[in-house]
């Protein structure tokens, strides 16, 4: 029987715990779910919340520490957690099979994260600097913030496309069960 | 039936994307975010600055929770009714009120907190425990998706696909046509969701005809009911196989097995519809209890190649 409430999905879960490669973990195969999109949500939300607080911080003008220090915090927060994801990032691309358009658009995505990646660290270096409890931020600051979420955006949404227009990802755990279903449906399938 | 702009959009069809997860990664990080501040208050040397940046944050992610419920909703009603998605779906919105309603109190809680320096340990543990529900609401979301595919090339889709699973049975016909009640009423695109004694058929309405063939994808078993009609042909939605409804054929990857299509006639304004009487959910189940390689197909005993499925739309001679 397929699991569908909370406790079914946990005792699953245990289940497959076992008999696992490293590969097969950066995919998320043990979870059921691929590890990368799990992680992304942390940089993906921090770092255009770290931009609101910095735009916050600089047009107010009024030395509000609060909104430095959440920034600041966003921009660490989502380096540590987007670390993690690239690993579970390039694992999933390698699952891709070559000459499949979804590769290409892949290693777009994998180098606007980069760039994305790369001058989150140049800002948080410059605040980190100056030492996190500084009420203001400069104009330097500022700028790569949103030049880096300007190209956080698209690069996402590539990553969105990978899965919901190239389904990268679907089905991936879940194909042995659909092929149970298919079967006692009455459809043709080829070869396991 | 053009589709309703309003719902399309919430579906993100013109974006070739789904909205309800471009939003949910805001939630998601607000609320771990607004964690992470209470504790670094509560350990560090405190700061009502960090106080003040929990509450920000977690306002901010409230306020998104309920931006992106809006086409969450939208995307529950558009699956399928006895699709098991839809019961994770319930899960997966129960789990979420109970997340922003734990928020909601966990905010009025904060205007009342004496120390400005440090968040209260009920607070932050308060924050633990949405976030572990929040977790388990969202797994529960990213199953629906990596699993079921819910979302998946929808984009694609053009006309309604089926709402539900329609049980019809063979039994009471001689001659093994089954009529399909209300297909003549179909829109044009439009897909049906029939099981005829068990067969999983999908019966489709698409350039002025009708076509019935096999649900499964032969890729990964995608809802080819949900794929995308053109031309006399299907793509699945999930990672675009391409199938010719005549034959049956693969016309490109990545499935490698042709599909399955039954014969279909318009009789006296009526549809009705073949599946063969050699049983082919048997025939399956044999071939793997026999151990054979070789796939069984009730389609390829027949030569020559299979009749299309296929009744053109009598012509309108008024
Ligand atoms: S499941 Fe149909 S193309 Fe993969």
């Amino acid at each position: 029987m397929r699991p569908t409430t909370p406790p079914e999905f946990a005792r699953e879960l245990t289940a497959k715990a076992k008999h696992l490669t490293l590969k097969d973990f950066l995919q998320g195969k043990p979870l059921g779910h691929p590890l990368h999109a799990f992680l992304v949500h942390l940089p993906m939300a921090l770092w255009p919340t770290a931009l609101a607080f910095d735009i916050l911080a600089y047009v107010r003008h009024d030395n509000d520490l609060s909104l430095t220090l959440t920034a600041w915090w966003c921009i660490l927060v989502g380096l540590i957690t987007a670390t993690a994801a690239i690993p579970t990032g390039i694992a999933d691309w390698t699952g891709i099979r070559p000459g499949r358009p979804a590769r290409k658009l892949g290693l777009l995505h994998a180098a606007l994260n980069s760039a994305v990646f790369a001058l989150f660290i140049v800002n948080f270096t410059l605040r980190g600097l100056r030492g996190p409890y500084v009420p203001s931020i400069t104009r330097t600051e500022l700028l790569l913030s949103a030049i880096a979420v300007a190209l956080l955006f698209p690069s996402a949404y590539l990553g969105g496309l990978l899965v919901y227009d190239h389904g990268i990802g679907v089905a991936r755990t879940s194909k042995h069960y659909w092929r149970n279903v298919a079967i006692a449906g009455g459809a043709r399938v080829g070869e396991d | 039936m053009p589709e309703n702009p309003v719902r399309s959009v919430l579906e993100g069809k013109p974006f070739r994307h789904p909205l309800h997860p471009m939003l949910v990664h805001f939630p998601i990080g607000l609320f771990v975010i607004s964690l992470v501040l209470d504790v670094a208050s509560y350990l560090g040397r405190g700061s009502h600055a960090l106080v003040l940046g929990a509450l920000y944050t977690m306002c901010a992610g409230v306020a998104m929770g309920i931006v992106a419920a809006v086409p969450g909703f939208v995307d529950w009603t558009d699956i399928r009714r006895d699709h098991p998605a839809k019961g994770i779906g319930q899960w997966h919105m129960g789990l979420n009120i109970l997340v922003l309603l734990i928020y909601g109190i966990s905010i009025i809680a904060r205007f009342a907190t004496t120390n400005p320096r440090r968040t209260d340990l009920p607070l932050i543990f308060t924050s633990v425990i949405a976030i572990c529900v929040l977790m388990v609401s969202g797994y529960l979301g990213g199953l629906m998706v990596y699993d079921d595919g819910i979302g998946v090339g929808r984009h694609r889709r053009r006309g309604r696909a089926p709402v539900r699973t329609i049980p019809l049975t063979a039994a009471g016909s001689a001659d093994g046509w089954v009529s399909v009640p209300g297909a003549e009423l179909m829109e044009d695109p439009q897909t049906l969701r029939l099981s005829i004694d068990g067969v999983i058929v999908a019966l489709a309405k698409a350039d002025g005809a009708y076509y019935a063939f096999q649900e499964f994808c032969t890729h990964r078993y995608g809802p080819l009911s949900e794929g995308c009609l053109k031309g006399g042909q299907v793509t699945c939605p999930w990672h675009g196989s391409l199938f010719d409804l005549h034959t049956g054929k693969v016309q490109h990857g990545p499935a490698k097995t042709n599909i399955n299509v039954y014969d279909v006639r318009l009789v006296n304004g009526k549809v009705s519809i073949r599946v063969p009487s050699d049983d082919s959910i048997n025939a399956v189940r044999r071939s793997r209890v026999a151990g054979a390689t070789q796939e069984r197909d009730w389609k390829t005993a027949a030569e020559p190649a299979p009749r299309p499925a296929r009744v053109d739309r009598t012509p309108d001679t008024r």
